[in-house]
């Protein structure tokens, strides 16, 4: 525990050392953010209601979409494929650590640095935008929404590493990994929730993982899921995570396998 | 006769300039089809981006009449307008100025220097992203078939002004980028300062009457992305303003120099330490 715990520490120096790079890193988010808020902000001037949101509840959607999105979708696990190829997996797998291990640690360095700023900006945007905000009251909701973010976030973490790991039998990652976030940056809900789908394409997000990283904590949190619905969420969330991990195990096992350092 | 003799070393230096240009295509053509699965995944990475923001403007317009006082069809003419915009300057600069932040973190900047020709065209010559030529013709495709929808009539003179706008727009963002990758001149560990870049483009995919909420002190330093796709959508849609045209090329030429004088400036600070 204390490896992990020294390697949590040492990722968050990193970040610390590096730090004009990392003020950037988060004016990039912010930017992002209020384009997709203005954007919203746009698209409802003058609408009571749309797509079955209120003003209110869309641009609650907006802001908090950007404090789970860095929570859940936070990772350094695109740094595998690179490790992979260059041969200096060799390095990891020699040390007295799970690899696994390794990576969770350094995810959770991400995710912990990530939401403490995402927090703060949070509200400094809130005092400069004053947007109508939807502020969940019910304290199992907020807990059901929690065990969402850490589902989507677990899930997450399996599907970034099941990518990078390709890298065992490819030399190129970084086209499916491109492709696959083009897909996922349509399907998480991040710009817009994911109900504004043609019910066809909505069905299909739903039997989809992305649908659990952003759209499925938000839509608990705001409220919006019948019990049913909900409880089908949890449910078909727990097979991906279920399913995910084991394709990760026998990714690992059969990888490790093929590869022959051979970057080194 | 000292003038013929220039205008032979002229026409002489022209010729050598297009050859080795001629050269440079086909060396990044063939770099590109070196690894053919991975130029297949890129067509298709290029196709999937290029439908990606249609498809996002389509869903979010169809409850909408206008927004911002753009029509459906005028916002997906935006968008096809960025497609083309954004390949001409992902085929020519984008890879060119990411080499130069990699050139500068490594030290190695001084190869470019040492060429025979302007420090700062030296930034944007060297690699073309053949890949990126997709989404200009798809942008193409289907701004031409807008303009079909839109009932609007494709005069010469209005290609050529769109086209001549376009690549002023590419020439801003140019402009826009490359005082930024200077920064790594003063900070080389700025390693993420080319995706910070690429995201903040992001700002261009929208109408600027989107940002007019936003604090002057914000919305002034993304005033030049918010402008260079607009600019050339209006010209299409034949909205196109003295106005709009004055405030375009004064803040092409503004932040011209700017990113020149910022370039030379950087250039006496670099020092090939980070090697």
């Amino acid at each position: 525990m204390h490896t992990y715990l020294q390697i949590i520490k040492g990722t968050i120096e990193e970040y610390t050392t590096y730090r004009v790079s990392f003020i950037l890193w988060r004016v990039r988010l912010v930017v992002q953010l209020l384009v997709v808020y203005f954007m919203w902000w746009a698209i409802l001037a003058g609408h009571q209601e749309l797509f079955g949101y209120t003003q209110g509840a869309m641009l609650t959607y907006v802001l908090f979409s950007s404090f789970v999105r860095p929570f859940v979708m936070g990772t350094r696990t695109q740094e595998v494929g690179e490790l992979i190829r260059s041969g200096n997996l060799s390095n990891y797998l020699v040390r007295p650590m799970r690899f696994l291990g390794f990576c969770a640690s350094r995810d959770i360095a991400d995710k912990l640095l990530n939401v403490i700023f995402a927090v703060s900006e949070i509200i400094v945007l809130y005092v400069l935008l004053r947007p109508q905000l939807f502020i969940q009251t019910s304290a199992v909701v907020i807990l059901l929404s929690f065990v969402a973010l850490v589902m989507g976030m677990v899930l997450f973490f399996y599907f970034s590493l099941l990518i990078s790991y390709l890298g065992f039998w490819t030399p190129d990652v970084w086209a499916p990994r491109f492709l696959s976030f083009v897909f996922a940056e349509f399907f998480t809900g991040a710009l817009f929730p994911l109900d504004i789908l043609s019910a066809p394409l909505y069905l299909v997000s739903q039997s989809l993982p992305f649908y659990y990283f952003i759209y499925f904590p938000l839509k608990v949190y705001l409220g919006q899921l019948s019990s049913m619905a909900m409880l089908q969420g949890f449910l078909i969330g727990i097979v991906w995570t279920a399913g995910l991990w084991a394709l990760e195990r026998i990714a690992w096992s059969r990888g490790l396998r093929a590869y022959t350092a051979e970057g080194k | 006769m000292a003038q013929r003799d220039s205008k032979i070393y002229g026409s002489r230096a022209m010729k050598k300039s297009i050859l080795l240009y001629r050269r440079l295509l086909i060396a990044n053509w063939n770099a590109l089809i070196e690894y053919r699965g991975d130029f297949i995944t890129q067509i298709i990475s290029s196709l999937v981006f290029s439908l990606n923001h249609i498809i996002i403007v389509l869903l979010l317009t169809s409850k909408v009449p206008s927004v911002y006082g753009w029509s459906r069809g005028e916002l997906i003419l935006l968008a096809s307008t960025y497609n083309v915009f954004i390949g001409i300057f992902h085929t020519f600069i984008s890879r060119n100025l990411d080499q130069i932040a990699d050139d500068i973190y490594f030290g190695k900047l001084d190869y470019v220097l040492l060429k025979p020709i302007d420090s700062q065209l030296a930034t944007v010559i060297w690699k073309i992203n053949y890949i990126s030529l997709i989404r200009v013709l798809f942008g193409l495709t289907l701004t031409v078939y807008l303009m079909g929808t839109l009932h609007i009539i494709i005069t010469v003179p209005m290609i050529v002004v769109y086209f001549f706008v376009i690549i002023t727009g590419v020439y801003m963002l140019y402009s826009f980028w490359l005082p930024f990758i200077t920064l790594m001149i003063f900070n080389p560990r700025l390693s993420n300062i080319v995706i910070f870049l690429f995201n903040i483009t992001n700002v261009a995919r929208y109408p600027k009457e989107m940002y007019a909420r936003l604090p002057l002190y914000i919305f002034v330093p993304l005033l030049p992305l918010a402008l260079i796709l607009t600019t050339p959508t209006k010209v299409l849609l034949q909205k196109f303003t003295f106005e709009l045209g004055f405030l375009f090329f004064a803040v092409c030429i503004v932040l011209g120099l700017f990113a020149r004088f910022i370039w030379k400036l950087s250039l006496r600070h670099y020092t090939s330490a980070s090697s």
